[in-house]
């Protein structure tokens, strides 16, 4: 099992005398369905030094050398820990295309736990949410965007509109309210919303985990785990 | 045996060998830092030999020491740091402790092999010409038979495990928990020797000691410690964290 799994975690340590190339190689013998092309054009597009020592490398660089890995594993189960640390928006975007193209062609599991919640918000098929290490989110991706909308209008509307739904979070400037609220929204409600004048919006997948979580004691980074 | 468990048996042996061969990795020259120490060592003696008129005496060195503890510190460094990389991405502890040991203990087998033929070489030049007897410094290893072999590598897989006990512990419990265990360790001894005084055992003790030939001691009661640190190793790997 564990030959078929590979776990790039934020603090990979890496062998003191390692570069780059060392680490390509070791990954090499380490995974059966290693992709040796796939794994040198990844590297030409991190802009990654082959003989530079790991231990010079940026956080940045690391985290590259770790996406990398994971990538050209094709482990059938792979786990990314926060691979992203470092990386700039232009590094974090490419890992996500290279992630969601190999994926289509070589389909597997992909475990990516982030803080990142929006970047990767079109990514994740399943979303699991841990809040101080209890699951309070497990659930198909499409059906979680659906079921938190944000409804805006007058007050005294918005109100009747969420009597009867949860009602995540409210704030409002004046005689304007905005309720996040959580509940299926069918054509029937789309309907009484037009009726009553209140807007209702999809909330992004950040918002809907911020809204999930600041009802804990604490509210914490929400930690986005998906398959 | 269930062919499952056959499967599971071949497919350990083949990770060990994955782990083994992830240690030529970064060069296959660090196999043999060991060596190059040794004939550092071996190369000063035979300068500072050939100056000084030593040769008149009957000189030795124990210059040989050197690749005991270069092969102790390298096995030590090489687990404690190669541990975190190959566990950590997908390898298990098992098959690390095999495949790391495995070659550790070849690397003894081969210096074993290479500190004979310099001993055998030793003996068929006259001591280098110098009377210089680098490779036999205690005068245990007198003559190119398998004991003269076994002299010399038993206790080189005695440090080689150690070594493997060392790294593994050193990574388990990190620098200031070894450091407490090396602390304990010292005082435990410390207790047994105070004990020993204590009921006044040593002469029984130096006594068993005399009777022991040196070469019984360096290839036969060296296996006990060793046997004890591999044990130990193990034990204090599988616990260990990534």
């Amino acid at each position: 099992m564990l030959a078929r799994t590979c776990f790039v975690r934020k603090a990979q340590r890496y062998p003191d005398d390692y570069r780059v190339k060392h680490a390509l190689r070791a990954a090499a013998l380490l995974f059966p369905n290693w992709d040796e092309a796939y794994a040198q054009s990844l590297v030409d597009e991190f802009r990654l030094p082959r003989s530079r020592a790991i231990k010079k490398l940026s956080r940045g660089q690391l985290s590259a050398v770790g996406v990398v890995i994971g990538l050209a594993s094709r482990a059938p189960l792979t786990l990314f820990d926060e691979p992203y640390l470092g990386l700039d928006a232009v590094a974090r975007q490419l890992f996500y295309d290279r992630l969601l193209a190999d994926y289509a062609e070589h389909p597997r599991t992909v475990v990516l736990s982030t803080h990142l919640i929006d970047e990767v918000a079109d990514l994740v098929e399943h979303v699991l949410v841990i809040d101080q290490g209890r699951l309070i989110v497990d659930e198909v991706a499409d059906r979680l965007r659906g079921q938190v909308v944000l409804a805006t209008g007058p007050v005294d509307a918005v109100r009747a509109f969420a009597a009867s739904r949860t009602v995540l979070h409210h704030t409002g400037v004046g005689p304007v309210a905005r309720f996040t609220l959580r509940g299926e929204v069918d054509a029937a409600a789309r309907a009484e919303a037009e009726r009553l004048g209140v807007t209702v919006t999809p909330v992004s997948l950040q918002q809907l985990v911020v809204s999930l979580t600041t009802g804990a004691a604490v509210p914490t980074a929400p930690k986005e785990t998906a398959a | 045996m269930t062919s499952l468990a056959i499967d599971r048996r071949a497919s350990l042996a083949g990770r060990a060998l994955t782990v083994a061969r992830l240690q030529l990795v970064t060069s296959p020259l660090l196999l043999v830092t060991p060596l190059v120490v040794l004939l550092g060592a071996f190369a000063v003696n035979l300068m500072v030999f050939s100056a000084n008129d030593l040769a008149s005496e009957d000189g030795w060195s124990g210059g040989v020491a050197s690749i005991y503890l270069a092969q102790l510190v390298t096995t030590w460094v090489s687990v404690n740091q190669n541990f975190s990389f190959t566990v950590g991405l997908n390898a298990t502890r098992r098959a690390f402790y095999l495949g790391s040991t495995a070659v550790a203990v070849l690397q003894s087998l081969l210096y074993g092999l290479v500190l004979f033929v310099f001993n055998t070489l030793e003996q068929a030049t006259g001591e280098w010409g110098l009377d210089l007897a680098f490779f036999n410094p205690i005068g245990m290893a007198p003559d190119a038979s398998p004991r003269t072999f076994l002299v010399f590598t038993v206790p080189l897989v005695f440090v080689t495990v150690l070594g493997v006990f060392l790294g593994a512990a050193s990574k388990r419990y990190g620098t200031r928990g070894f450091l407490l265990l090396s602390v304990a360790l010292f005082l435990l001894l410390g207790l047994v020797v105070a004990l020993i005084s204590y009921v006044d055992a040593w002469e029984a003790i130096a006594g068993w000691l005399s009777r022991q030939s040196p070469s019984a001691v360096l290839t036969g009661w060296v296996l006990v410690p060793t046997v004890l640190a591999a044990g130990g190793g193990w034990l204090v790997l599988r616990r260990a964290v990534p």
